[in-house]
């Protein structure tokens, strides 16, 4: 008997009163053969399976075998535990099966069974995660310092444009300038807007790691009632996050449980964000430094902005134009090896699974970063923490800079119809 | 004569404690004599500690249970020597045990008979502020934990020995004769208060509020009369103002003693920070002479006491008090700065006793033909400290000299380091070895639990439905055997257990009584010696943790022992034997470090038959001794310095490296390897050894103050002593100044270098023995002659050396005019004074060689304190260990220290390194961490945790598919890893796994308590 489930059955119970089940029936489907029928069978997942590169992990294999009728083998084997949940072989798949959901409902499965905790696997002691479960739960009165928060910005509690921060101040305590995202994200919206932006003081996790990396619906599924309780509360119609992960969560998880999300929200990627306002003529890149060295520059381009959004998605190809623009500054964009959806994973997926066959993967990434040029960009926070923690193991890295996208542009941004409240820094 | 390998210490002090575990792990057979019903001696009295304020008995109870369980120490509580014949080697020894009036070996210490017990007796160990019954322990703590009856007390009712359980006790039992055949006898009879009832002005014993420092110490203490709450004799109420008188009976020709007692200045400042920090509204002053802070660190905790607590320290004596009779304030009468006398209220005295002989110090010393100084105390010599006059009987502690905790445990390692030299062919000849039956292979059997649960008497019977628990037991899964006795750790019941193990082919066993802490290893030892790997044991304490909290509310006791058994159930089913490693160990030793302290420790390691490689950075043995030629008593250091030079150099055994440098340090306790070059040619040498003595030294001090160098009027006291000694300048010489505290005690170096004061003494002395007309002036903050040393002080001064005080931020200036050197002193009392000299001699103090100490330090992988000295493992009970296994340290390289010190502590570093030296080989313990290798990223966080060099990053390639890389594994030492967990809690991947604290078995024992609750 697992003392954890057992907290957890206890949960459910309070959720069951609650129409739990309306809900997880919009993000669970129990018989995974459903998901699965149209598999051809093809294979082609398992060669560009990104952790099959580093230990035995077979999607087609793993498919076959519940096709076959072995699913219960499949749950008990606990293997799902190790896929990195990157979305590689959704690229390739000509049925366009989505086998990081299939894990990700496999998953819950593998939770609800007694003999499986995941828990100590996960990263950092499961302290994250378990972070945000707290904060899903109802007595829980949040509290985050707002002591970050630039002396040239304006925040509030009630406005039109909502800042979510994230993480990132919980990270700082032990990834150190995590902090400096969150910063200068802040400091460029609040250059270009005339209201002061939300910042919530009670802000609370969007859920993007217990759903995809814990499978822990249930708080999930709290976790994203009290967000859409709160984000109305302030009357903001716009959303916008530095983080991939967030952005995902709000942009497709939130509305697959609550129809009318789209509606009440626009959700913006802060790439999007600052797209556009160059697109309407707001703002134009500038380089402070006179320096006139040319700076080589590359793109980690995040699973969560590229493989886990719809085709459709623009963001990939927004970043780069932001980029290749600012070769007449002094910054020339270039493409590693494996880009867009392409792009090589960071290694770990909701903190599951860091270990050194993960550390394979981000050094192979951090070779391609290397050939191409000093600084690498991302626009994801772990992403970034990730590779900048393999980065200070080894000297031959040492001359890559990993920034994320906010702090990159913070300097190169210049506002073209400034706000007269805020002063300039 | 036939060398015995055993030795009896007598006194159970800290000093006899530290001096029985250091014998005992060297393979001799230890009887400990001690005259109460209790080791601990006055340490297990004390609140808290200076200069960490580490609570005393937490510290020290660890210590007195490692000696009370040592399977090679006999502890003889309740007895005295009667009488010793023998020689050095073999001795015969007659001693009487004072009977307890009941049977030790029967007695569990469960304590029923005190609560029953209808008459009150005094707490003597409360300094009598409180009561306890007239059948008692001495104090919690103690070991042996037997009690005993007050004979004077006990009126024969038999109500005790009605309730006895056990049947321990018996009025009738007489008192023994114990005759023992020893090698060596170690004295640790430690010291007496000084009892302040004769000095009337001061009206101990007649005004309630005066009271002595032990006394206060008591009431600090949670476990004291007062369970913490500072409160005053005389109506309860809490002293805002204390008092601190220091020097009652100390440095007092008249009255008391004529030494210093070289603890007081610093107990009482603990003792003041810690009223404070009890009850902030107290408000501290101390009346001192001077601040004799000279110990490592201990300036810098008066710092603390003066700017952190505001505690007041007036320099003054105190002559005498006077009580209000209404309120029982007590009034004093002193000096201020500018003369005037002014009186000053206080709600509580403090009298702050100094040391002297123990009473029965001069009794003991005619029984063993021993002598004793002019003060009483045990006589040595500066180069043999812990020899008597009579070979074979050691000497420890404070019945030596007055000294503090650390001191004393020096001294009793440096006691045992030489019970060593005389007894080393007689090692392991008394200590028996137990014949195991091989290891039964139980890894695939189901679990199959055994269950023994204790009564305690009724200690925890009585409270706890002990039966009912038992079927509870049986009940659960995995359970196949469950029982309860009357006492689980009595001899019969160990036959039973192995007898029940047997028969029910048990395969894990839980035993449910006590603490672990006392009784784990003998539990262990039972199931091992019917074949059970001893790792396959759990122990659940449901007396301090059931009957103990919850005595009055028996269900929830008995509700609570059902939880804690169901979680150790949940547990043991998850137990797996764990394998213990041998170790071999290279039995050489590497000392670093040329000089005395050096040199001794190399001479001790030598003469017990161990190879030793010494190493000297310079072309010559000697260090810093080769500048000194007397020591303040008058010793010739030339010649005991070329002696042991000598016999360094005529050793077989001791191979010197001069002019050598350390080029790298490997591997770990017991097997070291370091490669070193030496002499002209740079030579190279690979050398492997079992320890490290790390015996540095520290460098004087190259003053940049005062013009030093460019006028040959102002020179060092070494400088200076080297022109006494050598040759007659200083007859031509009318005035002399010396200036203390030169680059010591300042922002450079907040550190007291511990031996100027003494230096300059010993030079104005020997300046005046030359030319007795010489007008001598020291200029000093604080004079420092701690101990025996203070009789030179007081020589001084008859010998009309002035002494004048100046203050920290008002130093002696130094002025220059028409080729005459002037000095301005500044004296807080007298104002400025100018003085024209013909020589300024500066006192500079020690410092360590920074540079050659931290790459020292880092290839150790030792630390260093915040002045480079080397930092050893405690600075109270480890003060010649590191807390890396395998290293020790002794002299100036640990802080500045007297030759008479450094010699101690090198001998002590000795006993320290000859315990591992000694043995065959070495056995790692079961639980210990581990790394599963493949998810470790190498993030080295466990390394900097690890407080003991265990863990270290190792590189290595990893292969994947399509390429290869190199990554930084972790790896941990199983010799050096004592399983506390750290760097399993630190390890952000939950890749390291403490044995038997895995994530399995505390989850099953979680789940276990969560399930039913």
């Amino acid at each position: 008997m697992n003392f954890i489930v057992e907290i957890e059955r206890s949960k459910k119970a309070k959720l069951e009163a609650d129409d739990f089940d309306s809900y997880l029936r919009k993000i669970y489907e129990p018989d995974l053969t459903n998901l699965l029928k149209k598999c051809y069978q093809c294979a082609r997942c398992s060669g560009v399976c990104q952790i099959s590169k580093v230990q035995k992990f077979t999607p087609s294999r793993i498919i076959q075998m519940i096709l076959e009728g072995f699913e219960d083998e499949i749950i008990n084997s606990q293997v799902l535990w190790d896929c990195l949940m990157c979305n590689s072989c959704l690229q390739h798949c000509p049925k366009d099966i989505n086998f990081a959901d299939i894990v990700r409902i496999a998953r819950y499965k593998m939770r609800v069974k007694d003999i499986q905790n995941p828990d100590r696997s996960i990263a950092h002691k499961g302290i994250y995660p378990l972070m945000s479960e707290m904060m899903s739960q109802d007595n829980m009165e949040i509290e985050r310092p707002l002591d970050w928060i630039p002396k040239s910005c304006t925040t509030s509690d009630k406005g039109n444009i909502l800042y979510y921060v994230g993480c990132l101040p919980f990270f700082n305590y032990e990834f150190e300038d995590s902090l400096s995202i969150a910063e200068s994200t802040l400091k460029i919206i609040c250059q270009l807007e005339k209201d002061p932006v939300v910042v919530l003081k009670d802000e609370i996790c969007c859920g993007h790691d217990l759903y995809w990396g814990q499978a822990k619906f249930e708080s999930f599924i709290e976790l994203a009632k009290k967000n859409i309780k709160r984000f109305e509360e302030t009357g903001a119609t716009t959303i916008v996050t530095a983080c991939a992960e967030c952005y995902r969560t709000f942009k497709i998880d939130y509305p697959t449980l609550f129809e009318d999300f789209k509606k009440k929200f626009e959700v913006k990627h802060i790439i999007e964000y600052i797209f556009d306002k160059w697109k309407q003529g707001k703002v134009q890149f500038k380089n402070p430094n006179k320096s006139h060295e040319v700076i080589p520059f590359t793109y980690h381009d995040p699973c969560r902005l590229s493989r886990f959004l719809p085709k459709d998605n623009k963001i990939i190809e927004e970043v780069r134009e932001i980029f290749n623009n600012l070769k007449i500054i002094g910054y020339n964009f270039k493409e590693m090896e494996h880009n867009k959806e392409n792009s090589y994973c960071c290694g770990v997926n909701s903190w599951m699974n860091c270990n050194e066959r993960s550390k394979a993967l981000r050094y192979k990434r951090l070779l391609e970063a290397k050939a191409v040029g000093t600084k690498m960009i991302t626009s994801c926070p772990k992403c970034r923490m990730h590779l900048n923690c393999l980065k200070k193991d080894y000297d031959n890295f040492s001359s890559i800079e990993i920034l994320d996208f906010s702090e990159f542009l913070v300097d190169l941004i210049k506002i073209i119809e400034p706000n007269q409240t805020i002063e300039e820094n | 004569m036939e060398k015995i390998g055993a030795v009896l210490v007598i006194g159970g002090g800290i000093a006899g404690i530290q001096s029985s575990i250091d014998l005992a792990d060297s393979g001799y057979k230890i009887y400990l004599a001690e005259s109460t019903t209790s080791i601990g001696g006055v340490m297990s009295q004390l609140d808290k500690t200076f200069p960490t304020n580490d609570c005393a008995i937490c510290i020290l109870a660890p210590k007195l249970v490692e000696t009370g369980r040592h399977e090679n120490i006999d502890i003889l509580i309740n007895s005295s020597i009667e009488k010793i014949e023998g020689e050095p080697g073999n001795f015969k020894v007659d001693l009487i045990q004072r009977t307890l009036r009941l049977d030790q070996n029967k007695c569990t210490g469960c304590g029923l008979c005190a609560q029953q017990c209808p008459i009150e007796a005094i707490d003597f160990f409360n300094e009598k502020l409180s009561n306890k019954a007239a059948i008692s322990v001495k104090f919690p703590q103690a070991v042996p934990l037997v009690f005993s009856i007050d004979k004077d007390k006990c009126i024969g009712c038999g109500i005790c020995k009605g309730i006895c359980k056990a049947k321990a006790i018996d009025y009738e039992l007489q008192n023994k004769e114990i005759n023992l055949n020893v090698g060596a006898v170690v004295l640790a009879i430690g010291f007496d208060e000084y009892d302040p009832t004769p000095l009337k002005q001061f009206g101990y014993g007649k005004y309630l509020n005066v009271i002595t420092s032990i006394e206060f110490e008591r009431i600090l203490s949670a476990s004291g009369p007062h369970s913490g709450l500072i409160i005053r004799p005389s109506d309860g109420i809490i002293p805002k103002k204390i008092a601190f008188l220091n020097c009652i009976g100390s440095r007092d020709r008249k009255q008391g003693n004529n030494y210093c007692s070289s603890v007081c200045c610093m107990y009482t400042t603990k003792e003041a920070v810690i009223a404070k920090e009890h009850m902030n509204i107290i408000d501290p002053t101390i009346f001192t002479m001077d601040i004799r802070a000279y110990g490592k660190d201990f300036d810098k905790y008066i710092e603390r006491a003066k700017d952190e607590y505001g505690i007041r320290y007036i320099r003054r004596r105190i002559s005498s008090i006077k009580e209000i009779p209404d309120s029982k304030n007590l009034k004093v009468y002193y000096e201020t700065g500018k003369g005037k006398i002014i009186e000053e209220i206080f709600n509580l005295v403090v009298l702050s006793v100094g040391m002297q002989p123990n009473q029965k110090a001069k009794e003991l010393a005619q029984k063993l033909n021993i002598q004793l100084n002019e003060y009483g105390f045990c006589k040595t010599d500066t180069f043999t400290p812990v020899e008597t006059s009579r070979p074979g009987i050691y000497v420890c502690g404070a019945f030596a000299t007055p000294k503090d905790i650390p001191e004393t445990v020096i001294e009793a390692s440096a006691a045992a380091g030489c019970v060593n030299v005389l007894l080393s062919e007689a090692r392991n000849k008394l200590v028996t070895k137990k014949e195991l039956p091989e290891e039964l292979d139980v890894s695939d059997q189901p679990p199959r639990i055994g269950v023994f649960i204790c009564h305690c008497g009724i200690n925890i019977g009585g409270v706890v439905d002990v039966p009912n628990v038992v079927e509870y037991v049986k009940t659960l899964p995995d359970v196949v055997y469950a029982e309860h006795n009357l006492y689980t750790c009595s001899a019969d019941t160990q036959t039973n257990i192995k007898e029940k193990i047997e028969k029910n082919q048990l395969n894990r066993v839980i035993v449910a009584s006590c603490t672990p802490r006392t009784h784990e290893a003998l539990f262990q030892a039972t199931i091992r010696e019917v074949g059970l790997n001893k790792y396959l044991f759990e122990m659940v304490n449901i007396r301090d943790q059931c009957s103990w909290v919850h005595m009055h509310e028996p269900e929830k006791a008995t509700a609570k022992s059902k939880d804690l058994l169901r979680m150790s159930v949940a547990k043991a089913s998850q137990l797996i034997p764990l394998q213990e490693q041998e170790i071999a160990v290279i039995d050489k030793g590497l000392i670093i470090g040329g000089g005395v302290s050096g040199m001794s420790a190399a001479l001790n390691l030598a003469s017990q038959g161990y190879d030793v490689y010494l190493i000297e950075k310079e072309d010559s043995l000697g260090g810093i001794a080769r500048n000194l030629y007397r020591t303040l008593e008058n010793d010739n250091i030339q010649e005991y310095l070329k002696n042991l030079i000598k016999n360094i150099e005529n050793n077989q055994l001791i191979q010197v490296f001069k002019n050598a440098q350390i080029n790298s340090i490997s591997g770990y306790i017991g097997n070291f390897s370091t490669n070193v070059s030496y002499g002209n040619n740079n030579k190279s040498a690979d050398l492997d050894h079992g320890i490290i003595v790390v015996a540095t030294g520290a460098k004087e001090y190259q003053p940049k103050e005062y013009n030093f160098g460019q006028d040959p009027r102002i020179i060092t006291q070494t400088q200076f002593e080297k022109d006494l000694f050598t040759t007659d300048k200083v007859k031509g010489l009318k005035s002399i100044v010396m200036v203390q505290c030169v680059g010591s005690r300042n922002e450079d170096h907040p550190y007291c270098s511990r031996i100027c004061c003494s230096e300059a003494i010993k030079n104005a002395l020997k300046a005046k023995e030359i030319n007795p007309n010489i007008e001598i002036v020291i200029l000093y903050r604080d004079i420092r002659t701690y101990g025996f040393k203070e009789k030179y002080y007081n020589l001084a001064r008859d010998k009309k050396v002035i002494f004048v005080r100046f203050d920290e931020t008002k130093p002696p200036e130094l002025k220059i005019k028409n080729k005459q050197v002037k000095i301005i002193v500044n004296n807080p009392d007298l104002g400025k004074i100018e003085i024209n000299p013909d020589l300024i001699v500066l006192s500079t103090g020690l410092v360590a060689p920074i540079k050659e100490n931290e790459e020292l330090a880092k290839m150790l992988k030792v630390p260093l304190n915040e002045d480079k000295f080397f930092l050893e493992a405690h600075v109270k009970l480890r003060p010649i260990d590191f807390a890396t296994d395998g290293i020790y340290l002794c002299g100036s390289a640990h802080s500045p220290k007297d030759l008479r010190e450094s010699i101690a502590q090198s001998n002590g570093a000795a006993a320290q390194a000859v315990k591992i030296l000694s043995a065959e080989k070495l056995v790692t313990s079961g639980l210990v961490a581990v790394v599963i290798e493949e998810n470790c990223i190498g993030c080295g966080s466990c390394v900097e945790v690890c407080q003991f060099n265990a863990i270290e990053l190792i590189e290595k390639e990893r292969t994947f598919e399509d390429f290869s890389m190199r990554t930084m594994k972790s790896h941990i030492n199983p010799a050096l890893c004592k399983g506390c967990g750290t760097c399993g809690a630190q390890c952000p991947n939950s890749t390291i796994i403490i044995k038997h604290f895995g994530f399995e078995q505390i989850n099953a024992m979680i789940s276990a308590l969560l399930v039913q609750s």
